[in-house]
């Protein structure tokens, strides 16, 4: 067996402790922190009625390490309950869920790293010159606006700003209504129309041969996934910048130069592939940024995904819904630091396990 | 930074450590502009009493009214006036970055001080902590401590929120200062130290302490600004400080509907540009830090 293949293999049993280690957080925090019944914590106004039913499912009149062993066997099995506010299986809610925040992670991503990399290594190249001033300056500037309100001002942009401009020409006016709706990800009642295989509804669009509803969900994914994927693209464009700068120092670059190979071919394949390499490992370390940039992007553009979920069960104070997010969030991170892993084993010739 | 003290005391003597300090700005552009906006900030908060033209919870106006001579930043729906709450809301923001960056630099650092120079047991129990906490998605670490903290009403409000936010940078510190710890304690000078006898709290605080904490600078104005936005992401789920205390992330929070933002955009751009300039100044500080103290950027060829 290769040594690639048993790092792969020993990082992927690895999970089960990492897991096991989140989960056991989630249960201290949400079980053994509140003290008292954590379901009332939340939520003071509850009933008598149902702050029973809820200790009953809970099983919290039992000892906590009981309560534990007993949470832990739910969590494997993903019986994660009742919810209060739909009255609908928590499994069930987070599965439909999860499609959404998949297609806009994965379309921000799309778009933030490859525009990371660019601005990097434009930036770290022309280190302390005016370009690398004015991508420090938007990299910054992106990082310190809140999410939430890139969403709504982009909102305000192009759904309304703009379109209120061509008022006066009716075809550039309803095209430009076309690919910036303002709200929700797809239009209301369109998603009766196609066949739910995956819940992901780009592959169920596809194979239900709607096209007109895949471009449809394709314009209402552009403006979230472009806020996220500007968020993500300073993150990396900083990290990117300062391993560029490292790398235009060593002395491979020198003697390349030496050899008369072109100045770009130096700068943005010797030295920048070389930078984006270790930038792997951040992007799955930064997955938390990620999914905290998710639950405000879902909340502000109304996406029907597990942070609009966590939001709607944190407004009701629907204990078990929260705890169910947050369970599933603690397994999706783990799982993206093992592909992280994995990624950077492959891309780096010189890691050998 | 040091350099350029060094030669300019050298050359002027020791009185002219305020040249120095010029020089250091007019190299540093972006230190200085964040340094700008940060003082600006400072002053709104200090002396809110006098410059915001009524209370932040005072019915000044109509509901909604416009941007006018009376109510430059216009009105809200209960009538209270929004510039007097954006220069409030700075008490409430900077209360939350430094507090917050205070609790988690005063935990993580002596933590990871300790475990460091121990090493053994404790330093694997400590880092195994930390590296959970640190892979824990900090929003939600955020929400949960915030929900507990606010509902139990042990603390007030406003530390409930630092507190969320500092927790999720201890593990940040702590991290940085290990591995630094790790390196200093095998340095000459504290190796000579120990064979005189020095006592281990001696070389702790006297020794590596110090030292340690340069390393740290260049976090501090990152964790404040992640504070802020922490703050202003718990209000957006509505987590936060509750009102009327002005506090920015709630007031944006509370005219987040487009249909609000069109008909009164005057309600969420200004403590939205608020948020974002105190960010954006500590932000600038902090890339300028960086570059001055990461090792993996060597000065030589910085202008």
């Amino acid at each position: 067996m290769g040594s690639l293949t048993r790092f792969v293999i020993t990082r992927i049993a690895l999970l089960i402790p990492m897991i096991w280690l989140l989960v056991t957080i989630v249960f201290f925090l949400l079980r053994v922190l509140p003290g008292a019944n954590p379901a009332l914590v939340m939520n003071p106004k509850l009933t008598n009625e149902q702050v029973e039913l809820i200790s009953e499912s809970l099983g919290l009149e039992r000892p906590l390490i009981e309560q534990y062993f007993d949470f832990l066997i739910k969590t494997i099995t993903f019986d994660l309950g009742v919810s209060y506010r739909t009255n609908i299986d928590i499994a069930t809610e987070l599965g439909l869920a999860f499609g959404p925040t998949l297609m806009l992670s994965v379309f921000g991503v799309l778009i933030g790293v490859p525009l990371g990399i660019v601005m990097g290594g434009v930036a770290g190249a022309h280190r302390e010159r005016y370009l690398d001033h004015i991508i420090r300056l938007f990299t910054i500037g992106i990082y310190s606006i809140p999410i939430f309100l890139v969403g709504i001002f982009m909102q305000m942009f192009f759904s309304y700003f703009i379109p209120d401009i061509f008022r006066g020409n009716p075809t550039i006016y309803a095209i430009l209504k076309e690919i910036f709706p303002p709200v929700s990800l797809m239009d209301a009642g369109n998603t009766g129309e196609f066949n739910h295989y995956t819940e992901i509804w780009l592959i169920d669009t596809i194979l239900s041969f709607r096209l007109d509803l895949t471009l449809d969900l394709l314009t209402h994914l552009l403006m979230p996934s472009l806020a996220l994927g500007m968020l993500i693209a300073g993150v990396i464009a900083r990290q990117v910048r300062t391993n560029m700068i490292y790398h235009l120092e060593q002395e491979y670059v020198h003697f390349a130069r030496a050899r008369g190979i072109p100045e770009n071919v130096v700068k943005y394949r010797y030295a920048l592939k070389n930078s984006v390499v270790p930038t792997i490992g951040l992007i799955s370390l930064q997955f938390a940024l990620l999914l905290a940039g998710a639950i405000l992007t879902e909340t502000t553009f109304n996406i029907p995904g597990l942070g609009r979920f966590l939001f709607q069960s944190l407004q009701e104070k629907d204990f078990p819904a929260v705890q169910g997010v947050m369970v599933l969030f603690v397994i999706i991170v783990s799982i993206v630091s093992v592909i992280g892993d994995v990624l950077y084993a492959l891309l780096d010739p010189r890691i050998t396990y | 930074m040091d350099l350029s003290i060094r030669e300019t005391r050298t050359t002027n003597g020791q009185k002219n450590i305020i040249l120095s300090i010029f020089s250091f700005l007019r190299q540093n552009k972006s230190f200085t502009v964040g340094m700008f906006i940060l003082s600006i900030i400072v002053i709104m908060a200090l002396f809110a009493d006098f410059l915001a033209p009524y209370g932040y919870a005072e019915r000044s106006g109509d509901r909604y009214e416009a941007p006018s001579q009376d109510h430059p930043f216009g009105t809200t729906l209960l009538g209270f006036d929004v510039l007097s709450r954006v220069i409030y809301g700075s008490q409430v923001a900077l209360i939350i970055a430094f507090s917050g960056t205070i609790l988690s630099l005063s935990l993580g650092v002596p933590l990871g001080i300790i475990s460091g120079y121990f090493g053994g047991k404790i330093d694997r129990l400590f880092t195994l902590i930390a590296d959970s906490i640190y892979s824990f998605p900090s929003l939600l670490l955020a929400i949960t401590l915030a929900i507990y903290l606010s509902v139990f009403g042990v603390l007030k409000v406003v530390s409930a929120v630092a507190v969320a936010t500092s927790v999720v940078y201890i593990p940040t510190y702590f991290r940085v200062v290990r591995s630094q710890v790790l390196q200093i304690k095998e340095e000459g000078y504290v190796k000579a130290a120990r064979s005189m006898g020095a006592k281990r709290i001696t070389i702790l605080i006297r020794y590596i302490a110090p030292n340690v904490l340069a390393s740290t600078i260049a976090i501090i104005p990152f964790n404040m600004t992640d504070a802020i936005l922490t703050n202003a992401g718990l209000a957006f789920l509505g987590l936060g400080i509750s009102p009327p205390t002005a506090d920015w992330g709630y007031d944006v929070y509370d005219s987040r509907a487009l249909v609000k933002v069109r008909a009164y955009p005057w309600l969420i751009l200004f403590p939205g540009l608020m948020i974002f300039l105190l960010s954006f100044s500590l932000s600038l500080i902090g890339d300028a830090l960086n570059d001055k103290f990461n090792p993996l950027i060597s000065q030589k060829n910085a202008k």
